[in-house]
């Protein structure tokens, strides 16, 4: 950092004539250790702009780790009506920009109008926890009546929830949850579930057994782990194996499609099949596969839906995609604050449940877990995908 | 932290200029040469290859052919990095300025595909999009050199720029472009496609770059400017050398190259894709530094850049193919070819003092 400062120094102080000498041996470790800054802060952008990973992003608390069932109601204060009648102002903080925001936005859009209530939301302009603090600091300064946020760093931000709600402000978790925070709903996908739900898939495709390859942004995630282990557990003792741990690729679209070129060239025939468990794996997977012309020989199972895998799976090269639902959490979050503005915590979620479960979710004390589609070629595509023209969404 | 001293620029201009000079002093010179230690090196990786888990893999067609893609890919745009690190600046917005000019190209091409036989829509794409780059180039070069701003912060301000434009471009979405088979193929096919000698376009593109980079590097006048502005710029501009326009020739090869890697990258994907060349461009300054390139400025070859992408490529391919957690070594190991290359450039400095 001193080397920064004393490039910023020399910025300031030297000779603007001669530019080259800024960058002196000194302050080149300044300028590789920024940059590697920003590229490290850019990278965490794209695990949520390629919506894969909505989630935790790192975040050492599991959003749908099975274990993490409900804590006990964490006030009573909020079973009271807070504000019976009147505008009620919520705002909804992602934990960055992405296109799977994009559909939670328009999730958000729905209740807005269907209630009348005042929603906007926003996201941290760098994925970081401090950024995302401002944001939310800045929420509870414009004085709302109601936070749904996904943190970047659940312990961390766990002080910060716990803040708004001693000050009155009702705040919930959606997609990635803070579970030891005094948040008084979790609504998101549990990506065990998920993986499990894409491991089926696959033994479906494997009648006889099979080898796959996986690949994956970092396994550092939470949500990766959840999804991978969920996956190995629904293919326990169907003969399905994995040829060895996932290919990483860090969020870059380029060395994710490298990687399952090597994948192809280190193993060959002996592939069964691919599995791609962040959302731009599955498209990687794809060109590269159609590139090779492996297609008849091999299965794609993948996650979540890009524009490229919802045109893939039209096209029938993808055999299971299983797609999260951002369009939910951004309509819940906003209809389950704006409800609880008026009735209280508890009535607002027993209005809500017969609802939730009609739609095959499961409500498990404060736990939403919105599920997720599993979606193949045929019917069940053509299916899916006009239900999301009708949403106005272009990916999920 | 010293300059290099005039000496070590006339070699290095000299070097440029004439790499191969006569007799022993040639051999000499060779083995001294930063090429000479990287092709050293890559030599001494694909010996060891046959003695790991990937000597059946390594050696095939298909995994070279991959090598060769990659290594064109990130060249094409790592050989205008160099050029400016020669004239002793720094161009970091290439990663941001691969996501831009993708994203514009397939946003041309989608808009006038509709309305145009597809040829002319393609060309008409390129054009722009590679005269785009070329203005933001131009724009980088005279606040550096009229302003006098540092490259460091001129194109820092471009990287956080540009990336936010490509996101705002189509809301965050990428933008598909697989309706343009013939696009995709310039990044993904090959020529001799199905034969034993299949050749990567890519790498026909890079080649063209390449050579004429090289040659407006050590042939034209333009390329000694470039290395005497690198090596003392004051006394460059005092001999009447009309400094700015060396520099407009240095970011502005740097931002076409960068846009033509961004029609390649999104050729390459099917898609101008926002988030795409994330922190790329630190990958081409690691190329070009390994090559031999210095950040001082002064030194530094399209061929030592080319030789230090493969290095990198070679590398990464040696790595997945072997071990079965490949990406947790992967910045141990280009850490410390990185943290080598400087080191062995360092001493070979002192030697020569």
């Amino acid at each position: 950092m001193r080397e920064f400062l004393y490039y910023l120094r020399s910025v300031r102080a030297g000779s603007p004539s001669n530019p080259s000498s800024l960058l002196n041996p000194r302050s080149i470790a300044a300028v590789l250790a920024l940059s590697a800054a920003l590229g490290l802060a850019s990278c965490k952008d794209k695990s949520s702009d390629t919506s894969s990973a909505p989630p935790s992003g790192g975040a050492p608390t599991a959003a749908g780790a099975p274990s993490s069932g409900g804590a006990p109601l964490a006030s009573t204060a909020f079973d009271k009506p807070r504000k019976a009648e009147g505008d009620v102002k919520i705002k909804i903080i992602t934990n960055g920009i992405s296109p799977f925001w994009d559909s939670m936005g328009k999730g958000m859009d729905v209740a807005k109008n269907e209630l009348k209530v005042d929603a906007s939301w926003q996201g941290p302009r760098q994925p970081d926890n401090n950024a995302q603090k401002g944001v939310f600091d800045d929420a509870v300064a414009a004085g709302v009546d109601g936070i749904a946020v996904s943190p970047i760093q659940a312990d961390a931000f766990t002080p910060v929830i716990d803040g708004a709600i001693d000050k009155g402000i009702p705040v919930i978790c959606f997609d990635s949850d803070a579970p030891k925070s005094k948040r008084l709903v979790y609504i998101g996908t549990n990506n065990y579930e998920a993986g499990k739900r894409a491991g089926e898939g696959a033994v479906k495709l494997f009648p006889a057994g099979g080898k796959l390859v996986a690949f994956v942004g970092n396994m550092s995630a939470q949500n990766a782990n959840d999804r991978y282990n969920g996956f190995k557990d629904a293919i326990k003792g169907h003969n399905i194996e994995f040829l060895q741990e996932p290919f990483q690729d860090d969020k870059d679209a380029g060395r994710a499609r490298r990687n399952v070129s090597d994948a192809i060239t280190k193993y060959g025939d002996k592939i069964n099949g691919f599995v791609g468990l962040y959302s731009y794996n599955g498209p990687a997977i794809v060109d590269e596969v159609t590139k090779n012309n492996m297609r008849s020989k091999v299965k794609i199972v993948c996650f979540d839906g890009e524009p490229k895998t919802l045109e893939n799976l039209k096209n029938g090269l993808v055999d299971v995609t299983v797609v999260q639902k951002p369009f939910e959490f951004g309509r819940l979050s906003t209809k389950l604050l704006f409800l609880l503005n008026r009735k209280g915590l508890k009535a607002a979620l027993d209005e809500m449940k017969p609802e939730l479960e009609k739609a095959g979710m499961t409500v498990k004390d404060n736990n939403i877990d919105t599920g997720v589609d599993v979606i193949t070629p045929g019917e069940s595509a053509t299916k899916f995908l006009q239900q999301l023209k009708e949403k106005g969404l272009e990916s999920t | 932290m010293s300059r290099p001293s005039p000496s070590g620029t006339q070699d290095a201009l000299r070097a440029a200029a004439h790499p191969t000079g006569g007799g022993q002093n040639m051999m000499a010179a060779m083995l001294r040469s930063r090429e000479f230690s990287v092709v050293a090196v890559l030599v001494a990786l694909c010996l060891l290859m046959p003695f790991t888990s990937a000597r059946d893999t390594f050696f095939t067609h298909r995994n070279i052919e991959n090598i060769l893609r990659s290594v064109a890919l990130l060249s094409v745009f790592a050989i205008g990095e160099t050029i400016v690190i020669i004239t002793g600046g720094i161009d970091l917005s290439l990663g941001s300025l691969i996501a831009f000019t993708g994203m514009l190209m397939a946003l041309l091409v989608t808009k006038l595909g509709a309305n145009l036989v597809t040829g002319p829509a393609i060309l008409i794409s390129m054009v722009v999009t590679l005269i785009a780059a070329l203005l933001i180039g131009g724009v980088h070069a005279t606040l550096i050199h009229r302003l006098r701003l540092p490259p460091f912060v001129v194109t820092l301000a471009s990287l956080l720029l540009l990336r936010s434009q490509s996101l705002l471009m189509n809301h965050q979405l990428p933008i598909p472009i697989s309706d343009y088979p013939s696009l995709g193929a310039l990044a993904n096919g090959n020529l001799f496609d199905g034969k034993a000698f299949s050749i990567p376009y890519p790498i026909l593109i890079l080649i063209v770059v390449a050579v004429a980079a090289h040659f407006a590097l050590s042939k034209l006048r333009i390329g000694r400017y470039i290395y005497s502005v690198g090596s003392n710029e004051q006394a460059t501009e005092l001999s009447g050398v009309n400094v700015y326009k060396v520099k407009l020739f240095a970011y502005g090869a740097s931002a076409l190259l960068g846009g033509l890697a961004g029609i390649l990258w999104a050729a390459y994907g099917g898609q101008g894709d926002p988030v795409a060349g994330n922190a790329y461009e630190l990958d081409a300054v690691a190329a070009s530094v390994v090559g031999g390139a210095s950040l001082t400025g002064g030194q530094g070859s399209v061929s030592g850049t080319l030789l230090g992408a493969t290095l990198l490529y070679v590398i990464f391919s040696a790595i997945n193919l072997t071990l079965s957690s490949p990406d947790l070594w992967r910045g141990t190991v280009v850490g410390g070819v990185l943290l080598f290359a400087v080191l062995v450039t360092a001493l070979q400095q002192r030697r020569a003092r």
